[in-house]
């Protein structure tokens, strides 16, 4: 363990490594200020980009960058009461109650406090739980990794918010797409149309780009300002350095939140959108002053930001155990790893287990260093929010243009994410799972070929064996939970009409 | 298109892509079984969901449907309709296909700027960050072997 630790910390502390931090640590603090354009659309663009990078460079870059994101958001959240990505809703609520008291300085420094310490409690449960599940990822064979992919694929479909059916539709027809191009047991191209870029299938970049980054490109071409009355941002220094001591008076409640947080974060596709609102909700329960939770109450603050920075260290344990994503953006960032020509999952953690270290370090120092940078710039970095849409929108679009050709220099591949864009949008407006769809499509190749080797080395029962039965139970019960939830709703909505009617 | 129509059609695209590939494995390109089987098994879950789902808009009411539906971001300004912003969209890879990729960016910068009205320094300030972005980073300092000559000009 100690050697593949210290193997961690050479690779981390390459220089290519740090510099890669340095440079993706200020684009995902911006893409986090930017409203609507989150972690997702921020990984989507810069995945083309570590094509051809050192594989612990590349995914440096990338984690480092959406790591970061979730503390960026917190400067709308606060200011505007806008959330700069999904993590930072809960942040809202008390957030900008105290900002419309004058206290956004205040706010801010707590919140961008909790951020850092969150992220590094996230960094460190990281590193003492990947020791602990190395003995049980080895247990695992091709059938149950078949069935922890399912898991994951059924998780984050049926119970990453939406409609379950819809979840579900997006993700299998996401496993259907994966389907195209060269079967890679038998050779044979699939459904090509005699269309020679087919062959090789649809691609993860020009798909990824189409799905997250042409929506949000198109919601920007409304020519939204994001702070649309142009409010005015008054932070002062000593107010923010305020905020971080209130933070700091208040370690416990940071390390409980960031525990919770990391936790939820393992369940795949549950924990990340939901881990600000439970610990928000847990902050509440242990506070001593509960009654101004909601009227601008900083613990309201500290306790979803910790948690929403220090869950990225949960998500990465079963992507970087199981190749299962423990939220949409780490659907994206195990597209960095095929990119980058690595399978996350148990050979991974086999072979690799020193870049698994290096990984967690990475978390730690880039949370820190976000976290820090937006402590002294926050009121500069602030003013992107009164950046036209319309002034945005080229920049974006030439950047996310020259993504896709640069990773394999076909023009086809812009083409495909215009496509993909029109599919993207869709399924925007009718609310389908894009992160569903991604998912299916990258864990296609993975599920055809255990499902393969399950059945050729252990038979048509192969799924009677004892962990793939715990996970079939946990994927049944996965399926039932939203079932549950809709006909408590329905009867809840008809014992409302039943009033309503009296 | 809101509410059940929207819902119907989407699920009937779906039902419609997929079957029509499944058909055309089995029966036109003649795939082997265990070429095709983990395609059936994917698309037949896809095909249960569009059934489900075109069932589904039938039964529920629209209130349910639209209150699943997101927006893409409306607008007043006539300038910036849907359908205008997906027409400026749907420009970006011709302008960058007939014209080369930097050529054709900067033209959609400068007519998009333009039509949009911003105020002339930031249409310079675009415009310049694109062409410091494409042409000084990626093609110069990383080298990225980008398409720049136009289409009558490529071999």
């Amino acid at each position: 363990m100690f050697a593949d630790l210290w193997q961690g910390v050479l690779l981390f502390s390459d220089v290519s490594v740090l510099l890669a931090i340095a440079t993706a640590v200020p684009i995902g603090l911006v893409f986090g200020i930017l409203p609507g354009l989150g972690g997702l659309v921020a990984l989507a663009i810069l995945l083309p980009m570590v094509y051809g990078m050192e594989p612990i460079v590349g995914l440096a870059f990338l984690l480092s960058c959406h790591a970061v994101v979730a503390t960026g958001g917190s400067v709308t959240s606060i200011l505007l009461g806008i959330p700069g990505s999904v993590a930072n809703s809960a942040t809202v609520i008390d957030g900008y109650a105290l900002a419309r008291r004058g206290r956004a300085g205040y706010a801010l420094g707590a919140a961008l406090a909790s951020s850092g310490l969150g992220g590094f409690i996230g960094g460190l449960v990281l590193i003492v739980l990947l020791p602990i599940i190395q003995p049980v990822v080895m247990s695992f064979g091709s059938p149950e990794t078949f069935f922890m992919a399912l898991l994951g694929l059924s998780y984050l479909s049926l119970l990453g918010g939406g409609s379950p059916i819809k979840g579900l539709a997006a993700g299998s027809l996401g496993l259907f797409l994966g389907t195209f191009g060269y079967h890679s047991i038998s050779g044979v191209p699939r459904f090509w149309m005699d269309f020679d870029y087919l062959l090789d299938g649809f691609r993860l970049i020009p798909l990824a780009l189409g799905m997250f980054a042409v929506p949000e490109l198109m919601e920007l071409m409304s020519g939204r300002s994001i702070a649309a009355d142009g409010s005015k941002l008054t932070i002062t220094g000593k107010q923010v350095w305020l905020g971080v001591s209130a933070a700091l008076a208040r370690k416990w409640m940071i390390i409980r939140s960031a525990v919770l947080g990391v936790f939820l974060g393992l369940v795949p596709g549950v924990g990340s959108e939901t881990a600000p609102f439970v610990t928000y909700g847990a902050a509440k329960q242990t506070s001593k002053r509960p009654y101004l939770f909601g009227k601008g109450s900083i613990e309201g603050v500290i306790g979803p930001e910790a948690a929403n920075n220090a869950k990225e260290g949960g998500a990465l344990v079963p992507t970087l155990a199981f190749g299962v994503p423990g939220s949409s953006a780490m659907v994206l960032l195990i597209g960095g790893f095929l990119l980058l020509g690595l399978q996350p999952g148990p050979e991974f953690l086999k072979e690799n287990m020193g870049m698994a270290y290096g990984l967690a370090f990475v978390l730690i120092i880039a949370n820190f260093t976000g976290a820090l940078a937006l402590i002294l710039l926050a009121k500069h970095l602030a003013k992107i929010t009164v950046i036209p849409g319309h002034l945005l929108t080229p920049i974006l679009v030439s950047l996310v243009v020259v993504g896709a050709y640069a990773t394999e220099n076909h023009f086809e591949d812009v083409l495909f994410v215009f496509i993909f864009g029109i599919l993207g949008v869709a399924m925007k407006v009718y609310g389908y799972s894009r992160p569903a769809l991604l998912l299916g499509f990258v864990l296609a190749p993975l599920l055809e070929n255990y499902l393969f080797i399950s059945l050729n080395t252990y038979g048509p029962m192969f799924f009677t064996r004892p962990i793939s039965l715990g996970i079939t139970v946990l994927i049944i019960i996965g399926g039932l939970l939203p079932l549950f939830r809709y006909l408590r709703r329905r009867k809840q909505e008809a014992l409302e009409d039943e009033k309503g009617a009296a | 298109m809101k509410g059940r129509v929207g819902n119907l059609i989407i699920a009937a695209a779906l039902l419609l892509f997929t079957a029509s590939f499944l058909l055309l494995g089995e029966y036109h390109w003649g795939y082997e079984s265990s070429v095709i089987m983990f395609p059936w098994m994917a698309g037949t879950l896809v095909i249960i969901c569009a059934v489900w789902l075109l069932v589904r808009s039938y039964l529920v009411s629209v209130t349910v449907l639209t209150g699943e539906q997101e927006s893409i971001g409306e607008s007043d300004d006539p300038r910036s309709s849907l359908g205008k912003r997906l027409a400026w969209m749907a420009s970006v890879y011709p302008l960058s296909y007939v014209f080369g990729i930097i050529a054709g960016l900067l033209i959609f910068t400068v007519a998009y700027t333009s039509y949009h009205r911003l105020p002339w320094w930031q249409r310079v300030v675009a415009t310049v960050v694109v062409f410091v972005f494409i042409y000084i980073g990626f093609y110069k300092m990383l080298g990225v072997a980008l398409p720049v000559t136009p289409l009558w000009m490529r071999d």
